[in-house]
């Protein structure tokens, strides 16, 4: 980066004198991500990959797994995908440690190994809050 | 040749494609039902590891989705029968082609149940696409 950024700067040498020209706009440099992206809206991106599957929805499907996902700012951005009318939610770990949630517009429901031998389910109607034994069983399996 | 039925003590052989097979060992997508309502699987009593790679192969081939053979996981039949509802059934053929059947109908509680057949299985990971 340093090497690049100095090569923005042309320096110029004319019979023994210098003189240095003016810089280049860096801004269209500065502005392309030198560095892969991770998505910006993870619910969006999987909606466009599910096409017709996403039609299916229902309406507050996406709402409420957005919301789940600022419910849980310190876990890092899930896989998401849209299966069978729902869109889930998965952190994974290990195969031991692996969350997944799915919501479907109206209920949230929770299917996760925290630790070997140790599934944790559930189903509750989701009303834009975690359930406690949702937020523990997510919590115990990713945690480090 | 495989007895009638699938004893307890035997050991199963789900074949893992694509991206379901993680660093650690199968995703739980791997124990899945298909569309079908089954999980294939083939009884691997007497196959040494070349047999049951070559036919893993032949599953592969038989895939429409192209998806490249990553490796197998290893379960038993005991470890299957211990989740609740969950049923082994011979099924061929072709020879020693077997099925988990009998999931339940919400799609979560078929998760939970792969999740805990991921978690049981051990692995045999390619560390190439034969």
């Amino acid at each position: 980066m340093f090497m690049e950024a100095t090569m923005l700067m042309t320096h110029i040498l004319t019979d023994g004198t210098s003189s240095l020209t003016r810089a280049h706009d860096p801004y269209p440099y500065f502005n392309v991500p030198q560095w892969k992206e991770p998505s910006a809206d993870p619910i969006v991106d999987a909606l466009k990959a599910a096409g017709a599957d996403a039609a299916r929805l229902h309406a507050n499907a996406a709402d409420a797994a957005r919301m789940v996902l600022n419910l849980l700012p310190e876990l890092p951005n899930p896989t998401v995908m849209v299966e069978d009318y729902e869109i889930t939610l998965e952190w994974y770990k290990d195969k031991s440690h692996v969350a997944v949630v799915a919501l479907d517009g109206q209920s949230i429901s929770w299917a996760v190994m925290a630790g070997r031998a140790n599934p944790l389910k559930g189903k509750e109607l989701f009303d834009k809050e975690l359930p406690t034994d949702a937020y523990a069983a997510i919590s115990a399996a990713t945690a480090d | 040749m495989h007895p009638a039925d699938i004893a307890d003590s035997e050991r199963l052989v789900i074949f893992v494609f694509g991206d379901d097979m993680k660093e650690d060992g199968a995703h739980w997508r791997a124990f899945m039902p298909g569309a079908d309502g089954e999980r294939s699987l083939y009884r691997s009593e007497g196959l040494d590891f070349c047999e049951v790679a070559a036919l893993g192969k032949d599953v592969a081939r038989q895939r429409p989705d192209n998806k490249r053979l990553r490796g197998w996981a290893v379960i038993s039949a005991s470890d299957v029968r211990k989740l609740p509802g969950l049923q082994l059934k011979v099924s061929e053929p072709p020879d020693g082609h077997g099925i988990i059947d009998s999931w339940p109908n919400e799609r979560m509680n078929k998760v939970s149940l792969a999740q805990s057949l991921a978690d049981d299985a051990a692995t045999i990971r390619f560390p190439f696409s034969p």
